[in-house]
Parts: structure tokens; sequence; C-alpha cells
């Protein structure tokens, strides 16, 4: 595998092909950047464009286009608490908390490091695994995807506003909304108050653009000021180190994390936005200073931007060597390589093995550049936290909505965005954390059907017979007595 | 039907409103961390007039791009977000406005092919 990777190497670094690696990160980086466009919609609109390229020249772009994607939805996601993409949703916990401090540059420096170290661990696992790639993906079945899930909301319930009894019913919250639509199992449309719209069930972007995007420029309208609370002049290049460092500081979360989301890149269908909500929810558990999750800890950064990038090497797993996209944004990527005649499967690792090696490289070459041009344009963006907040917001809302628009080109996102946004600051106001509510609406369906598949395949006692099962079922049952035990330690240490 | 269908959403938004008032008068929060209170420091006071604008705004907004569509509603929502509640003076709010539904035109419509 190295030597094609070397090969590969050296065609990527060649005058032309370097070109469009630059152009294909520029691109993914300003699409990742527009609210709604994720790696998809980006890969979709740049496929037309590679017709008449060469397919060297062609893969690069566009793997380079896609990976960077991610990196420009990150920006948004900690300078105005907007995701670009919905793998971006879990950087604004912590991300926009930390702009809110004034340390938007700190947020950024760790983000891209991660990102780019995340999406290179990624690649790494992926050309370590190829050989061995059945086993692990054989090894989580529907009854661990079921409890990671579960483990995922009791987690961020603990760590939200130290409240469990307001965090679990904003969690059962987001349970019940993501029943909307048909049973899975039955088929039944469930509280569609006979409405067509509502059929599929609550589509989670506009849910989650409304929560977070909308929520907040109602705030910050009613606020007034900056998004940015304390002004440090002066210290963005610094914080921008630190951020660095900070990646390196808790390379324990990086490679956590990054091995989640490889993990569950492999997994077709998946994808990358419960990825990162799962590597969140495992770096609050632990993390030492759990508290500060929700309220700008570095480390739910690094999980986030870890997971969402290294996922990119395991989803490219299923889709070259068995030929099944583990994601939409990969069946568009398979649709480019059919095109350029090149035929997923088995053929990747042998006749096609240079194209695999192409992909990999280009994928992680445009990480590394990704990183390195946002941490050059880092201070310039985190100034964007200093502008009065009534000229940004009215914008991000404008830029949020037709986004969202942009998606499927349905008119009921746009109203959903907006009930979601005035919801979301209902909730705020009556100091209801939003976080588990996003968490359990995202990742609900899954909980569904993993656990109708549990039933069917393994009966009840699968949650408890799998070694890796019964873990994640001890450590839902800590993570719910864990306040209880420290409540009454703490009543203990003071005598009561 | 819709009723029974609409009696789960009506039931837990309610729970979620009663919970908290029911946490604050309840004397439940003195028992520490699983139930505990904001602080007051916390509470959020807004002018209720200011959380009204916005609310109708935003409303308005969107029925307006359902009967007239995106391009001609983003340059009113943000005329008037800019002139009567921010109160920025005319030339700049007419200037954001417009800087605003260009750049939409030219990122949406122009570039990505996109019918607002």
């Amino acid at each position: 595998m190295w030597l094609p990777f070397l090969e590969a190497s050296a065609t990527i670094f060649q005058g032309t092909n370097l070109l469009f690696l630059l152009a294909g990160v520029l691109v993914g980086f300003f699409f990742g950047a527009l609210p709604g466009i994720g790696g998809m919609i980006t890969l979709s609109l740049l496929l037309p464009m590679t017709f008449g390229m060469d397919s060297s020249i062609a893969l690069i772009f566009l793997i380079a286009a896609y990976g960077a994607c991610t990196f420009g939805g990150a920006l948004p996601a900690i300078l105005l608490n907007v995701p670009g993409t919905s793998q971006n949703i879990t950087t604004c916990f912590d991300g926009y908390p930390l702009a809110r401090q004034g340390r938007a540059g700190y947020a950024i420096g760790a983000a891209m490091t991660a990102s780019s170290l995340g999406g290179a661990f990624g690649l790494l696992v992926l050309g370590l695994l190829l050989p061995v790639a059945r086993q692990v993906i054989l090894a989580f079945s529907y009854p661990e995807f079921f409890l990671m899930v579960i483990v995922g909301i009791c987690v961020i319930a603990l760590v939200s506003q130290e409240n469990l009894f307001k965090g679990l019913v904003a969690g059962g919250l987001g349970i019940l909304l993501s029943l909307y639509g048909y049973s899975p199992i039955t088929g039944e449309a469930r509280f569609t108050f006979s409405t067509l719209y509502l059929l599929d069930g609550i589509s989670f972007m506009p849910a989650m653009t409304g929560l977070f995007a909308i929520t907040e420029m109602i705030r910050l309208s009613l606020e007034g000021g900056a998004i940015a609370q304390t002004r440090t002049p002066g210290a963005l290049g610094k914080d921008l180190i630190l951020g660095v460092l900070a990646v390196f500081r808790h390379f324990k979360v990086l490679l956590l994390s990054s091995a989640i989301g490889t993990i569950i890149g492999m997994v077709p269908g998946i994808g990358g936005t419960t990825a990162s909500f799962i590597a969140y929810g495992q770096a609050a558990q632990f993390s030492k200073n759990r508290e500060c999750f929700g309220k700008g800890a570095i480390e739910g950064v690094i999980a986030s931007e870890a997971a969402n990038d290294s996922k990119e090497g395991g989803a490219l797993l299923p889709t070259l060597v068995f030929g099944i996209p583990g994601s939409a944004a990969m069946t568009v990527l398979m649709a480019a390589l059919l095109f350029h005649n090149i035929t997923p499967g088995r053929a990747m690792l042998n006749e096609n093995l240079g194209e695999t090696a192409l992909l990999l490289a280009g994928n992680l070459y445009g990480h590394i550049l990704a990183g390195i041009i946002a941490i050059i344009f880092a201070r310039q963006l985190a100034l964007i936290t200093h502008i009065p907040t009534q000229f940004i917001c009215p914008v991000v809302t404008v830029f949020s909505l037709v986004g969202i628009f942009a998606i499927r080109h349905n008119i009921w996102d746009v109203l959903l965005t907006i009930i979601f946004g005035l919801f979301g600051y209902l909730m705020h106001k009556y100091h209801y954390p939003r976080i588990p509510l996003v968490i359990a609406l995202i990742l609900g369906r899954r909980l569904e059907m993993t656990y109708h598949q549990t039933m069917l395949r393994f009966g009840p006692l699968g949650f408890v017979t799998r070694p890796i099962s019964l873990i994640l079922l001890l450590i839902i049952i800590l993570t719910l007595l864990l306040p209880l035990i420290q409540q009454k330690n703490a009543k203990r240490g003071l005598g009561v | 039907m819709t009723i029974y269908f609409g009696l789960p959403l009506i039931l837990m938004l309610t729970t979620i409103f009663l919970s908290d008032n029911f946490i604050r008068f309840s004397g439940l929060s003195l028992k520490g961390k699983i139930f505990n209170k904001p602080q007051a420091s916390e509470k959020i006071q807004f002018p209720v007039y200011k959380q009204l604008f916005i609310f109708l705004l935003l409303l308005s907004f969107f029925f307006s791009i359902y009967f007239f569509g995106f391009l001609p509603s983003i340059p009113l929502f943000m005329f008037i977000y800019l002139r009567f509640y921010a109160r920025e003076s005319w030339l700049t709010s007419v200037a954001i406005s417009a800087a605003t539904v260009s750049l939409v035109y030219i990122i949406f419509v122009y570039t990505l092919k996109l019918r607002l």
C-alpha cells in the first residue's frame, strides 16, 4: 500500500495537480462554510465540472473539495453558532461559547489541527484495515449502536447545565420528535397532523439550524453588543498557537474520537453526523472537567472535528472495497468514479490500486492544506466576532434560511427552522439545554431502528450477552448514578 | 385523528414549561445538582415588546417568502430589522439590505442555479 501511496503523492505534487488540489480545497472551504451546503451538494455541483478533466485530476479535485467541506463548516459553527454542515453541529456546542469568551482563535486553531490529524488518522487506519476490514465492521452490531446512542444522550444530559432532570426532559423531547413520520417497522404514519410534510419525519437540518443559529440570532438581537463579550486585542495569534497545542495536550481525546469516527464511518448509512455526536458524548464521558462541556471545553471541539474528518477514511472503505457508499456524499463520489471508468469494488485493491492511493493521498494533502489555510486566515476570521450584532443577525438569519431552502427546495423547511428557532429561544430562556434535544432528535431514528433490529436478531439478551454492549450498558448505569453518588459524597464531606 | 396525534406534542410542551415552574416552586431545587435552580444572575430579562417584535418579524418573513419568494422578502426583512429595530440610519439600512440580497443572488441564483 505504501509504494502506491508514495507514487500518488508524487503525482499530486506535480504542477497542475497541485493547483487543482488547492482549487478543490478553496471551493470546498467556501461551500462548507455556507449553511446547508454540505459535502454531498458540493460534490454534486463540482461533478459536472470534472467531465472534461483527466481522471486523476478529477479525483484530486473532488476529494480535496469534499475533505475541505467539514473544515469550512467548522468556521461559522465556531464564530456564529451556525454549523456549515450537519457534521459540525457538535463543534457549535463548545466552539461558540469559546468565541463568546473572545477565544475564537483558540477554538479555530484546535478545530483545524484536530480536523487535519483526525483526517490523517482515518486514512492511516483505512490503509491498515483494508485487509481485515470485514471483522472490524462486524464487531459492531445493532445492540452496540443502540447503547452507544443511549450513552451519548445520558452523558450530554448529565453535563449540560448541570441539571440532569432538565437534560433528560430535553433528551426525551428530542426522541419524541424523532418519532414523527413513518414507523420503520409497521409503516404507520405517526404524529403527522394529517400533513404530507411530516410523513418523512422532522428533518434535522432545519431543526438544528433553528435551535442553534436562529435562537442565537434572536438572543444576540435582544442583547446587542458583539458576539465576543470580551475583547482581547493582539491575543489572537497566541490563542491560535495555544489552540494547536491544546490538541496535543488532549491527544487521548483526539485518538479516541478519530477511532470512533473511523469505525462509524465504515458502517454504511450512518454518516459523519452520528460519528461526531457519539465522539462528543465519549469525550464528555471520559473528561476530567466534564462540567465545562457545552460552555467552552476545548475537548468538545477536538472530539467533534477529529471524528467528522476521520470518518471520511472509514466511509471510503465500504465505498472503495465493497462498492457500497458509506454516506450520501460517497454515492456522488462513486458516480464520479464510475464516470471516469473506475469501478469501485475488489478491483480497487488490485488493478485500480493507483486510483485508491490517489484518493487517499488527495484527501490527506487536502486536509493538511485546508488546515494551513484556515490557520493563516483565522486571525481575520475571528474579527467577525467583534462586529456589532445588529449587522450580523439579519444577514446570518437570511443566509441560514436560504441555505435551509437550498437543501430540499421545500418552503416548509423554512417555517420549521423559524419554529425551532423560537422554541429554542424559549428553552434557553427557561434554562433547558438544547444539546440533548438535538442529539436525541438526530439519533432517535437510529435508536428506534437498532432497538427493533436487536430485538428481532438477538432478542432482549442481545443487550447484555455481547461484551461491547455489556460495557456500554454499565457506562449508562454509572452515568445516571454518578450525580447521586457525587451528591452523597458531598453531603458526607459536609458532615450532613 | 389530528387531535389524537397532536396530544403528545401538546403534552410535552405543557410538561416542559410546567416542569420548570414545578422545580422552581416545589422546593425540589434544594436537592442540589439533579434539580438545581438557575441563579438569579443567569435569569434572562428582555422587554416583552422587543421579544414580540423579533418573533413577529421572523414569522412575517416566512409568510412574505411564501407569497412573494426570497428575493423581494430579503431586502424587506433586512430593512425593517435595521431601520426599525436596530435604529440604523436610512442609508445604512438600504445599503446593507441591497448588499445582502445581491450576495444571495450571486451565490445561490447565479452560481448554484437555485430558484428562490
